[in-house]
Order: C-alpha cells, then structure tokens, then sequence
C-alpha cells in the first residue's frame, strides 16, 4: 500500500487504531491528522495516494490557516454517514451547523485565506461555507462599499467608467 | 499572520459569485479591472449556477461585450449617466418581486417567445419587455404595449432579415376563450407600437381545444407562423351552419394592416376540423 508510506505513525488517540498524515504548512508547522479527515481534502487525499515520507507539505497554506481548516475537517469528518430518522444523527446535523456558523465569525481577511486554502486544499465543504458567507457579506453592496471592505482601488479611468455606465445602462434602464 | 489586506483571485471570487445574485454580481463587476475580469470571464459559467432568484437575464451578452467592443455598435448605447457622485452600479433596478408561489401569469424572468436567435424576456417589471440575442449580447427594452398590457396573454416575436441588424417586431395578442379581442405591433425599426385593431371578435372564433383531455384551463390555440405570415386557424360562426363546416378560407384585411412590412399576415378561416390539428 503506497498509502502505508506516507503514514508517520499508528495512533491510539480516540480510543481506536486510526492512521494519521503529518500536514506541514507554510511556516513548516506540523500538523498530526487523522487520515480520515485530511481526505476531506482531495489535494491531500491525491497526495497520500502519491505517497512520500516526512509529512505533506502544503505550502500555500500558513499554519493559522491550516489549524482552521483541519478543525473544520475533524469535526466533520467525525460526524458517521447520516443514517436518517435516528435523532442522533439529526442532533448531529444541528451541532455541525452551529459548529460552521460559529467557524465563520472571524473577520474577512481571515475568511478570505480561508477562502484561498479551500480552493488549494478543495475541500468542497469548506470552499462552499467559506463563499457563502463572504457572497452574504457583499449582498446589498454598493461597487464603493465592495471597495472599502476589501481595500481595492477603483482602477477604471474616468473613460471606461463612463463607457461602462453608459453600457451597463442600456442593460438596465 | 493574516495577509493585511483581504484578496481572493479569480478563481475564488468565481466561488463567492455562484452564491450571488445577478445584481450583486453586476456590482461587483464594476469595482475593478481584476473582479470585473473574473465576472465577464466567467459569466456563462454563474449564469448558469446562479440560484436562479433574481433576473438572470441581467448578465446576458456581458462576455461578448467584453469580446468584441468594438463591433457591438447596433447594441444599444444609452445617454443615461448617474447623477454626479453616485456609481452607475448603484442603480441597478430590483427586479419585480415574486409573486410567490400564488401569483399568476408570468414568472419574472420567463422568456416570453423567440425567433431566430431574439429573445423576448418579462424581465419582472411591469411596464416593459426586452428582447435580446444571448449571442451577441444585443439587448433592447420596449414599453409594453399600453392599452393591452393588462390582457395581453400571448407575445410573438418575429426577426425580420432585412437590411439592419437585429429588427424585429413583436405582435402583442389578447386573446379570448372566444377569439382574437385586439392585436397590437411593435416595430423596432419605427420603435412604436402601432395602433390596436380589433378585428370583428363577434364572428370570427378561434377553435377551442376540446376538453376530452381534462385540461383545467385549455392552453390557447398556437398560431403558424409561416414566411414571415402569422396565422390563425378560425371558423367563422356568422357564417351558416353551427357545427362548424363548409366554411370558406377568408382574408382578414384589417389585421394584415398590423404587421406593416412583415410581407403578409392572415386570420384565416377554417373549418372545425382546425381544432384537431
């Protein structure tokens, strides 16, 4: 099993046998994870595949960041395939919404690495949570408020600002 | 740690925009060169994803826009400008609201009849209708017509091949249980409706599908739209026997007058028989 290589070591945390990865980021932090929840991530997931010894690096992702992310794997990789009708696993639906609302109270910029890493990483699950939230904070926003929030300069001429306007009209008058 | 400044690449806002609504998609578009890149180079993919709330419509033709600048000159460039010190992106109009779920009639973005290529689109408000080439990204908005506005239920959209780019007419139909109450034309060469004609409703009748199939509400008899002619199939009921048979063919002059130069258009006449058809 090319799988077996890139495995540092056999844990008994959590009460059973489970594999774990070394994840190293950016800032050459090391990061333990269970198999099972790093292969949320399909970059790693591809990565373990691939095999290769001494941790995974991951390069685009700084460890603040990369902390977030495998919380946000952990907990959902705990949570067992949904088996409906059993109030445990609608419990366990509910506590893994507020888990994400309460993951999603940090401020843009951190959402935005966030945003970044799960695009890397892809996890699916986190690159949607992660867009939802930043798409809600954009709803009902001006151009100019887009701009403060994000500290973008408006780069348009003063030309192309009215060749926009003057286009964009014609779509919405 | 954090970088000092939120930034996402194309790719990633491409992610933010599948959760947001066209006009806030179109505002973003307009806060700089890099999010406008990452809407106009992704626009068909959003447009398709989008969660289909507001009026989709509203991004159509945005990539072409951007691709061919130039030779867009027959889409429509307006005079409108912001009032000074406000953003042209901050008028985009709300679309109509939904009637939800208990409304009837058109749904906001419903697109209400094509020809070659043009689209017509309720785009939700209530005092117009546009027709557009998602292709080209040609797009213009006509008044509705307003005499019929209210009873209007069927549009027909036709492109004429003439000598300019995207003309076209729209004939705006009310159309009763018994027949044609009033038509109207609208000619995007003269930009006007023309005026309503009614032709005579008391004698001429449209078939009415029958009701074996236990349709609630019988959708409305379609019209054959052949070389540039619109036609009806009807009977008419002044004329003898009230079974519907040996009716002759007929020529409706005064409708033919609606459609000015799209070469002919009959209410011909017919016999029962049309209604199974």
């Amino acid at each position: 099993m090319a799988a077996a290589d890139s495995c540092d070591g056999i844990s008994t945390s959590g009460g059973g046998w489970e594999k774990t990865v070394t994840l190293v980021s950016s800032d050459d932090a090391r990061f333990e994870v269970r198999e099972a929840a790093a292969s949320l991530s399909q970059t790693v997931r591809r990565m373990i595949r691939a095999g290769g010894d001494g941790g995974i690096p991951l390069p685009k992702v700084d460890a603040r960041t990369l902390s977030t992310v495998l919380e946000y794997c952990n907990k959902h990789a705990a949570v067992p395939a949904p088996a409906p009708e059993s109030s445990s696993a609608e419990a366990a639906a509910v506590d893994l919404e507020w888990f994400d609302k309460e993951l999603m109270h940090v401020d843009l910029a951190t959402l935005c690495s966030l945003i970044r890493a799960a695009d890397y990483l892809e996890v699916a699950g986190l690159l949607d949570l992660t867009c939802k939230t930043v798409a809600d904070m954009i709803k009902s926003k001006t151009a100019e408020e887009i701009r403060q929030m994000f500290g973008i300069q408006n780069d348009f001429t003063p030309e192309e600002e009215e060749q926009l306007s003057r286009e964009n009209a014609g779509v919405f008058e | 740690m954090a970088p000092p400044r939120p930034a996402l690449p194309t790719d990633c806002l491409f992610h933010v925009f599948l959760h947001l609504d066209p006009i806030s998609i179109v505002r973003c578009a307009a806060v700089s060169r890099h999010w406008r890149r990452a809407v106009t180079d992704n626009a068909s993919e959003i447009r398709r994803h989008s969660m289909g709330r507001a009026d989709r419509y509203l991004l159509l033709g945005l990539p072409s826009r951007e691709m061919y600048p130039g030779e867009l000159s027959f889409s429509r460039r307006s005079s409108w400008l912001p009032p000074a010190g406000r953003h042209w992106s901050d008028f985009v109009p709300r679309p109509f609201p939904h009637a939800g779920g208990g409304g009837s009639g058109e749904r906001e973005d419903e697109a209400l009849a094509c020809s070659d290529g043009l689209l017509l689109l309720c785009r939700g408000l209530p005092s117009e209708i546009s027709v557009v080439n998602p292709q080209t990204g040609f797009h213009t908005s006509i008044a509705r017509p307003g005499e019929l506005a209210k009873f209007t239920r069927r549009y027909i959209l036709h492109s004429c091949h003439g000598a300019k780019h995207n003309s076209f007419q729209v004939l705006a139909v009310d159309l009763s249980r018994k027949g044609i109450r009033s038509i109207q034309n609208y000619c995007s060469e003269t930009g006007a409706w023309g005026p309503v004609l009614r032709p005579d409703a008391g004698e001429l009748r449209l078939p009415t599908p029958s009701s074996d199939y236990g349709a609630i509400r019988p959708a409305p008899p379609r019209p054959l739209v052949c070389q540039g002619a619109i036609h009806w199939l009807c009977s008419n009921v002044s004329d003898h026997s009230p079974d519907g048979r040996n009716h002759r063919p007929s020529t409706d002059d005064e409708a033919t007058k609606a459609v000015p130069d799209a070469r002919r258009r009959r209410v011909g006449q017919e016999n029962a028989n049309a209604g199974d058809v």
